[in-house]
C-alpha cells in the first residue's frame, strides 16, 4: 500500500534541481559523460528500474511526473536544461526576446527529422503548440495560456506572440509543453496514438514496445541529430528496457544483483548502504522540489489565525526532521524557492532553530487556550507517517497537540481542493525549473494549488511583477520580497525542506551526471569499457 | 463445569491463551515497561536488549510496549466486529428462516450478493467509503461476517422449525417471536458460540490486514497490523524486530481463538466435528 | 440436471444485479475525486472539467449507473481514468500473473494436503497427525502478509537466494519467472493448505469409518489398495468442492500477497484502483471476481452431483 500511495502521489514525489555553474556546450546541445575522456563505447543494452509505471506517452495528455522518464528519451523539446539547470538550446538553436517581453522568436535546427521520416520545421512547431493549446483533454493548455498565437516566419523561424509578457515561458518549453511530435504520426494514430509502439518523436531513442506494468523497450534512433561535446554521435546505447518497480527495496536489490544497471529514487535509509557497495555509483543533487505542510487558512478553521501557523513553524525542528525522518536526503528549508533557483537566498533562515518557548508565547498571545489540531497524512505510507509522528512529538514540546489522521490520498486531495480539510495537510511539490512554477499557483489568491486559501494582495502583486519582468536581477528581488511575507509575516504554509535528485548506477555503465529534473539523460550513457 | 473442562483439556489450553490476551489488554498500563507513544529519536532503531526486550522502532519507541498496548485494539475489534456481525446475522437468519416466503427469498439473495464479493475487497471498500477509522473497520469486518451467521441460523431454524415441540407451541397459540426465542434459539447457541469464537480469530486477522493497508487504527495508537506495515521497510536493512513483535502477536492471538474455537466445536457440537 | 443449471443461472441474475448496485454505491460513496488524483500536478480548472465530462462524472449518479450497467452487459467495462486503457484489457493483461500465482499456490497446497492429510487420517493420533494438525492451525492463524515478510527476510534479504518481489512474465524468461514465483506461491499456499489438509483428513476419516470400507477390509483387501482405490476416491469429493471454491476466489485470495510481493496481478490492480478512485477499474474487477466466484460455486455444485450420485438436484438449490 505504501508504494501504491506513492505511485499516485506524484505531488509528494520526486525532484527537479539545478546547481548553477558551468557553461553549456554548443551544438548538439549535449554535455559529455564524466570520465569518458576518449571515445565512449557504442552498443550494449541496459535495464532501468523506475519507481512507477509511466502512464501516458503523449505529452499532450500526460499528467504524471513519472511519464517524463520516457518522454525525455523519445521526444526533444524546443529548449532543455543542462545538468546545472540552465536553459540551453535544443531543437531551437537560439531565441530572441525583445525588451517588452511580448514575443519570443526561435531559430530552429534544420537537421532534425522525426522517427517516421517527416521533417521538423517551423510549421511543425506551430502545429504542436496549437495542438497543446486547443486540443480536447490537453493537460498543457494551462501552461501555454499566456501564448496568444504562433506564427511561422520561415521554415526555420517561429514566433510566439504573448498576451502579456511572461518570463517563465522558456522554462515551460523545456518540458512537455515544448516537446515536438510528428503531425503525420499523431494524425495517423488518432487519439490513442501513443498507446502502442509509435514513431512520433525526434529523440535519441524510439519506443518499440510497451507492456503495461511490465516493461517499456526503447531502441536507438540511428538518425539522431545530437552529438556529445567531443563530436561523437549520440546515443551510445542500443537498447533501454524500463522496468517499473514500485518498491525502493526491490529496485535496490535489482541493482545489486545486476538485474538492473540504473535505478532512481532510492530510500534515504538505504543511501549509506548503496554508497558502501563496491559495484555501484551513487549521485545526488539538491532538487527544486519542496516538502511542506498546508494549513487550512480559510474562515472557521483553526489556522485562520496566522499566529498559530507561525507557532507550528517555530516549534518544528527541521534539522532533526532531516536527520531522523529523511535520513539526510535533501536539505532543510523554509520557502518555495529552492537552493538552485536563481532567486534563492541562502541567508533567509527564519525558523532555523526550533523554539518551543517562542511557539508557546505565540499560542498564548492568541488567548484562546492550548492549540490542538488535526494533521492529515496519506494512509499507509510509512515514510510520511514516521515524519508526521516526529513532528507530533516536536510540537508536544511546545504544548501543541497534533492529532494524526490518515486518509487516502484521493480523499485528502478532494478535501484540499474543496478547502474543507482539517487542519494541516502533508503535501509536497515536485518542483519546477523557474521559481514561478514553485510559487505562483500555490500562493497567489485563488490559484489551483492554493489549498490553504491564502490571499495577500501585496504578495499577489509581487508575484505578478515577477512574471512580467524579463530582467533576472529584478525578478530575484521581487521573489525575495514576496518570500519574506508568505513565509514569515503572513505565512501561507509551513515549509520543511527541499528534496534531492538521485541516480544510482552499476559500474558496468558510464553514467551521465544527475540532472536537476531527475530525468536520466540516457543518450549520454554508455557501457563501461 | 469443572468436569466439562476436565474432559476437554484443549478448551482449558485455548481458554488460558485467550485469558492471557485479555489480561494483557486490561493490564496494559501496568505491564508495558514504557509509554508506547513516547518518541525518543536518540534511541531509534535499537536491536533487542535488556532495556528494550524487542528493541525500539524508528522513532525510538519501545516495541514491546506497543505490542502490549496493541492487544487492546485487536481484541476490541475482534469482539465488537463479531458482535455486530452476530447481531445482524443472527436476527436476519432467525427472521428469514422463521418467516420464510418472499422475505426469505429476498434476504437470501442479499446474502448471496454479499458472499459473491471478495471478503477482503468488500471490507476495504466499506472502510474506505466510511472513512479509515478503527470504528469503521469494525463495522466493515462485522458486515463481512454477517452472511456466515445468517446462513448458519437460518439453516438451523429450518431444521428445527418443523419439529414437534415447535409445531406444538405454534398450535397452542404461542406468538412467533416467543417461539423463536424460547424454542429455536437455544438449539443454535452451541453452533453459534463455536462460530463466534472462530470469527473473532478471523476479525483479528482482518483488522490486521486493514491496518496493514493503512485503513485501521490511527497513529500513534499502537496497532499490530499497522505496526507491521509501518516497520516493514526496515526488513531490507535486516532490522526484523519492529515488525516481528507485532506480527507474532497477531499470530498468537489468532491462534488462541482458533484453538479455542476448534476445541469448543469438538466439545459442544459433535455433529460439526466430522465436517471439520 | 440441465434444468437445475438453468434455474441456478436464473437465480444468479438478481444476485448479480444486487452486486452491481452494491459495487457502484460503495465505490461512489467513497469520498475522493479521481480526476484530481490523476490530474496530478496539472490542476488547471478547465482541464479538470473536460476530464470529468470525458468520463461522464458530471452526470447524475443514477444515470452514470445505468450507462455503466448497459455497457457492462455488452462486455464493455469502460476505460480506466488513470491510463485510459479499456478495463477489460487491463484485467486480461493482469489475469495471467494472478492465475499463475493462484494456480501455483493451489497446486502446492492441494498436493501437500492430499499426501499429508491422507497419511494423517490413516495414522490417526500418530506424531505425524498431531504435527500436521498443529501446523494446520498455525497456518490458518498466520497472517498472509506476515508470513510474506518472514519469507522475504530469510530467503531474499538474509540468504539472498530469491528475489524479494517483482514479476517476470513466463514467456520472457521461464527460470526468472519461477524464481519470482516461489515465495509468493508458498505464502499464498499456506493459508489454503491448512484448510485443504483439514478437509482431506476429515473426509478421509469419514470414509474410513464407512460400512463399505469395513466390508472391503473384511474381504481381505490390502490396506494400501483399500486406501488408494476406494477411500481416496470417495474422500476426494468434498475436497473438490473446497478447491473449486478456491479457484473461484483466486483474485481475492491474492490481494494481500500481491501487495507484499509487488506482484502485478488483478488483486494489486484493484487495491491500487480503490486508492486512486479509478471507478471503472474497481467496478470492473469486483464484478469480474464476483462472477467468477458465483460461476465456480455453480460448477462445483454440478461437479458434486456428477461425482456423488447420491445427490439429486430436485431437492437442492435456492
Amino acid at each position: 500500500m505504501s508504494r501504491l500511495v506513492r505511485a499516485i502521489a506524484l505531488i509528494t514525489v520526486i525532484a527537479v534541481v539545478a546547481a548553477c555553474s558551468g557553461p553549456s556546450p554548443s551544438g548538439g546541445g549535449a554535455t559529455g559523460s564524466p570520465g569518458a575522456a576518449a571515445k565512449p563505447q557504442y552498443g550494449g543494452s541496459i535495464v532501468f528500474a523506475l519507481e512507477d509505471d509511466p502512464i501516458d506517452f503523449d505529452p499532450l495528455r500526460s499528467r504524471a511526473f513519472i511519464d517524463r522518464n520516457v518522454h525525455y528519451q523519445i521526444y526533444d523539446s524546443l529548449v532543455r536544461i543542462d545538468e546545472t539547470g540552465k536553459i540551453i538550446p535544443w531543437l531551437a538553436e537560439k531565441w530572441d526576446i525583445p525588451a517588452d517581453g511580448k514575443t519570443v522568436t526561435f531559430t530552429l535546427r534544420t537537421d532534425v527529422k522525426y522517427h517516421d521520416g517527416s521533417a521538423f520545421d517551423a510549421a511543425s512547431v506551430k502545429w504542436n503548440i496549437d495542438r497543446y493549446r486547443t486540443a480536447q483533454g490537453s493537460a498543457r493548455s494551462g501552461e501555454l495560456a499566456p501564448v496568444e498565437s504562433v506564427e511561422v516566419v520561415d521554415s526555420k523561424t517561429v514566433k510566439f506572440n504573448l498576451k502579456t509578457p511572461f518570463s517563465p515561458l522558456l522554462s515551460l518549453l523545456v518540458d512537455r509543453a515544448g516537446m515536438m511530435v510528428s503531425q503525420k504520426a499523431a494524425e495517423a494514430g488518432g487519439q490513442d496514438f501513443t498507446r502502442k509502439a509509435f514513431k512520433a518523436g525526434t529523440g535519441p531513442f524510439m519506443l518499440t514496445e510497451a507492456v503495461k506494468d511490465d516493461h517499456i523497450t526503447l531502441e536507438k534512433n540511428p538518425a539522431y541529430w545530437g552529438k556529445d561535446k567531443n563530436g561523437n554521435g549520440l546515443p551510445f546505447l542500443d537498447k533501454i528496457t524500463i522496468k517499473p518497480i514500485r518498491s525502493s527495496d526491490v529496485r535496490f536489490t535489482n541493482l545489486r544483483t545486476g538485474d538492473a544497471q540504473v535505478a532512481n529514487n532510492i530510500a534515504g535509509k538505504d543511501i549509506p548502504t548503496i554508497k558502501g557497495e563496491s559495484g555501484l555509483n551513487y549521485q545526488e543533487k539538491p532538487a527544486y522540489s519542496f516538502r511542506s505542510l498546508i494549513p487550512n487558512r480559510a474562515k472557521g478553521f483553526v489556522f485562520e489565525e496566522a499566529k498559530y501557523v507561525k507557532a507550528v513553524s517555530t516549534a518544528i525542528d527541521r534539522k532533526e526532521l532531516l536527520e531522523k525522518g529523511y535520513f539526510n536526503l535533501g536539505v532543510a528549508g523554509y520557502s518555495t524557492i529552492a537552493p538552485n533557483h536563481f532567486a534563492f537566498d541562502a541567508s533567509f533562515k527564519p525558523f532555523e532553530k526550533a523554539d518551543p518557548e517562542a511557539a508557546k508565547k505565540l499560542v498564548s498571545d492568541v488567548g484562546k487556550g492550548p492549540l490542538t489540531f488535526t494533521l492529515l497524512v496519506s494512509s499507509g505510507d510509512p515514510v510520511i507517517l514516521q515524519i508526521a509522528q516526529l513532528i507530533q512529538a516536536q510540537l508536544k514540546k511546545a504544548d501543541i497537540t497534533a492529532n494524526i489522521q490518515q486518509l487516502e490520498f484521493a480523499q485528502i486531495l478532494d478535501q484540499q481542493s474543496k478547502k474543507t480539510f482539517k487542519d494541516l495537510s502533508f503535501v509536497g511539490w515536485s518542483g519546477r525549473v523557474d521559481p514561478d512554477g514553485n510559487t505562483y499557483d500555490h500562493i497567489y489568491s485563488g490559484r489551483p494549488f492554493n489549498d490553504s486559501s491564502y490571499s495577500n494582495k501585496q504578495v499577489d502583486s509581487l508575484l505578478d511583477q515577477a512574471r512580467q519582468t524579463p530582467d533576472e536581477a529584478k525578478r530575484r528581488d521581487l521573489y525575495r520580497q514576496a518570500e519574506k511575507i508568505y513565509v514569515q509575516d503572513d505565512p501561507a504554509r509551513i515549509w520543511l525542506g527541499y528534496g534531492a535528485a538521485q541516480l544510482a548506477t552499476s559500474k558496468k555503465v558510464v553514467a551521465p551526471p544527475v540532472y536537476p529534473d531527475q530525468i536520466v539523460r540516457f543518450q549520454f550513457m554508455s557501457m563501461a569499457k | 463445569m469443572i468436569r466439562f473442562l476436565r474432559r476437554n483439556p484443549r478448551i482449558v489450553v485455548g481458554g488460558s491463551l485467550v485469558l492471557f490476551l485479555v489480561l494483557m489488554a486490561l493490564l496494559a498500563p501496568w505491564l508495558a515497561p514504557y509509554d508506547p507513544t513516547l518518541v525518543d529519536v536518540s534511541r531509534a532503531l535499537e536491536p533487542p536488549s535488556a532495556e528494550h526486550l524487542i528493541g525500539t522502532d524508528d522513532l525510538g519507541r519501545d516495541v514491546l510496549s506497543r505490542v502490549v498496548w496493541g492487544s487492546r485494539i485487536s481484541l476490541a475489534v475482534g469482539i465488537i466486529a463479531v458482535a455486530i456481525g452476530f447481531t445482524i446475522g443472527v436476527s436476519l437468519g432467525l427472521a428469514s428462516g422463521y418467516i420464510g416466503g418472499a422475505f426469505d427469498l429476498i434476504a437470501m439473495r442479499g446474502i448471496d450478493a454479499l458472499l459473491a464479493f471478495p471478503a477482503l475487497i468488500l471490507a476495504i471498500s466499506i472502510t474506505a467509503a466510511l472513512g479509515p477509522q478503527i470504528q469503521n473497520a469494525m463495522i466493515a469486518i462485522g458486515v463481512v461476517a454477517v452472511p456466515l451467521y445468517t446462513r448458519l441460523t437460518r439453516g438451523q431454524v429450518l431444521s428445527v422449525r418443523e419439529r414437534e415441540f415447535v409445531t406444538a407451541a405454534r398450535t397452542i397459540g404461542a406468538r412467533p417471536l416467543r417461539i423463536v426465542l424460547r424454542h429455536i434459539f437455544p438449539n443454535v447457541t452451541n453452533a453459534l458460540v463455536v462460530q463466534a469464537t472462530l470469527s473473532i480469530a478471523f476479525a483479528i486477522l482482518a483488522e490486521a490486514a486493514l491496518s496493514f493497508l493503512g485503513l485501521g487504527a490511527q497513529p500513534p495508537t499502537p496497532s499490530w497490523g499497522g505496526d507491521v506495515n509501518y516497520s516493514q521497510r526496515w526488513l531490507s536493512n535486516l532490522m526484523w524486530w519492529m515488525s516481528f513483535g507485532p506480527g507474532f502477536a497477531i499470530f498468537l492471538a489468532v491462534f488462541a481463538f482458533n484453538f479455542l474455537g476448534d476445541a469448543l466445536r469438538d466439545a459442544l457440537d459433535p455433529r460439526l466435528r466430522r465436517a471439520a | 440436471m440441465g434444468q437445475y443449471i438453468l434455474r441456478r443461472l436464473a437465480l444468479m441474475i438478481p444476485v448479480a444485479f444486487l452486486v452491481t448496485i452494491i459495487v457502484f454505491t460503495l465505490v461512489r460513496l467513497t469520498p475522493g475525486d479521481p480526476v484530481l488524483v490523476y490530474a496530478g500536478e496539472e490542476r488547471d480548472p478547465e482541464t479538470l472539467e473536460q476530464l470529468r465530462h470525458e468520463y461522464g462524472l458530471d452526470q447524475p449518479m443514477p444515470l452514470q449507473y445505468v450507462s455503466w450497467l448497459t455497457h457492462a452487459v455488452q462486455g464493455d467495462l469502460g476505460r480506466s481514468i488513470r491510463t485510459r486503457q479499456p478495463v477489460t484489457e487491463a484485467i486480461f493483461e493482469r489475469l495471467p500473473a494472478t492465475m499463475e500465482l493462484g494456480l501455483a499456490a493451489l497446486l502446492i497446497s492441494v498436493t501437500i494436503a492430499l499426501v499429508v492429510g491422507t497419511l494423517s487420517a490413516v495414522k490417526r493420533n500418530s506424531p505425524l497427525d498431531l504435527l500436521a494438525t498443529g501446523f494446520t492451525l498455525a497456518g490458518v492463524s498466520l497472517p498472509n502478509f506476515f508470513l510474506g515478510l518472514i519469507l522475504i527476510l530469510v530467503f531474499a534479504l538474509a540468504l539472498r537466494l530469491l528475489p524479494p518481489g517483482g514479476y517476470t512474465p513466463l514467456k520472457d524468461d521461464v527460470l526468472d519467472n519461477l524464481e519470482h514465483l516461489i515465495l509468493p506461491a508458498i505464502t499464498l499456499a499456506t493459508a489454503s493448505l491448512a484448510v485443504n489438509m483439514r478437509q482431506v483428513r476429515s473426509s478421509m476419516l469419514e470414509v474410513l469409518s464407512q460400512e463399505y470400507m469395513r466390508t472391503a477390509r473384511a474381504k481381505g483387501l490390502r490396506e494400501r489398495t483399500l486406501i488408494l482405490r476406494h477411500a481416496f476416491k470417495n474422500a476426494l469429493i468434498p475436497v473438490v468442492t473446497i478447491v473449486g471454491l478456491q479457484v473461484g476466489a483466486i483474485i481475492e485470495g491474492a490481494v494481500i500477497t500481491e501487495q507484499v510481493y509487488f506482484w502485478p496481478g488483478v488483486g494489486k490492480l484493484v487495491v491500487d484502483s480503490i486508492a486512486g478512485r479509478d471507478y471503472p477499474v474497481v467496478q470492473g474487477v469486483v464484478l469480474v471476481s464476483a462472477f467468477s466466484f458465483m460461476l465456480s460455486t455453480l460448477i462445483v455444485d454440478v461437479l458434486y452431483g456428477v461425482l456423488d450420485p447420491r445427490i439429486s438436484y430436485g431437492s437442492r438449490g435456492g
